[in-house]
């Protein structure tokens, strides 16, 4: 990872955590003070080190892990904020980097019920199991399926 | 697995996932990580 991946790849989180959404490179490039060309050879950068996940038009940010840049069924409310995240590991994650105490709203994806987990100092309250369908060695073989 | 026990990996996982000095984890590291919260055998292996 370059310096300057590095530098565009803390702006994004750092506009994930503070916003729930992700930066668009032009935003990235006046936080940064760098060109759009700049911003997208380091997004691409990133992306191809599996340090985040570009969306189809490989300009715009889909996931940044935990984060999800699109709308997702899994929806995190710590305080008065909201984040998507990108599953239900990636939204118990979230609020466990944001202090431990929060909400995640999902549904089953069995029976389509709905599904909230409450944490609270870390500890999580609510029923369900989790299943991991692929194994990790192929998590990135398709990482929107994972 | 349960929620809570995600949970945790989670926070583990991600534990430095802010930092601007963070680094992917190799495949030893990311085994230690699942291994900690009793993820092991060959479903949790990077191998």
């Amino acid at each position: 990872m370059t310096e300057r991946e590095r530098d565009v790849r803390a702006a994004v989180y750092g506009a994930f955590r503070d916003t729930g959404k992700a930066p668009a490179a032009g935003e990235l490039a006046v936080t940064l003070g760098l060109s759009g060309d700049d911003i997208l050879d380091a997004l691409r950068g990133l992306a191809a080190a599996h340090a985040l996940v570009l969306r189809p038009d490989g300009a715009s940010i889909w996931m940044a892990h935990p984060f999800s840049g699109i709308p997702t069924d899994f929806l995190v409310t710590v305080g008065a904020r909201r984040w998507f995240a990108n599953c239900v590991w990636d939204g118990l994650a979230i609020i466990g980097i944001l202090g431990g105490t929060g909400r995640l709203d999902t549904h089953s994806p069995a029976t389509g019920e709905p599904v909230a987990l409450q944490v609270i100092d870390g500890t999580v309250q609510g029923e369900a199991i989790a299943h991991f369908l692929v194994p990790a060695s192929r998590f990135w073989d398709d990482i929107g399926y994972t | 697995m349960s929620p809570q026990v995600l949970y945790e990996l989670g926070g583990d996982w991600y534990a430095t996932r802010l930092d601007r000095g963070w680094e992917r984890p190799g495949t030893a590291e990311a085994e230690q990580i699942f291994a900690r919260h009793g993820l092991t055998g060959v479903f949790w292996s990077l191998s």
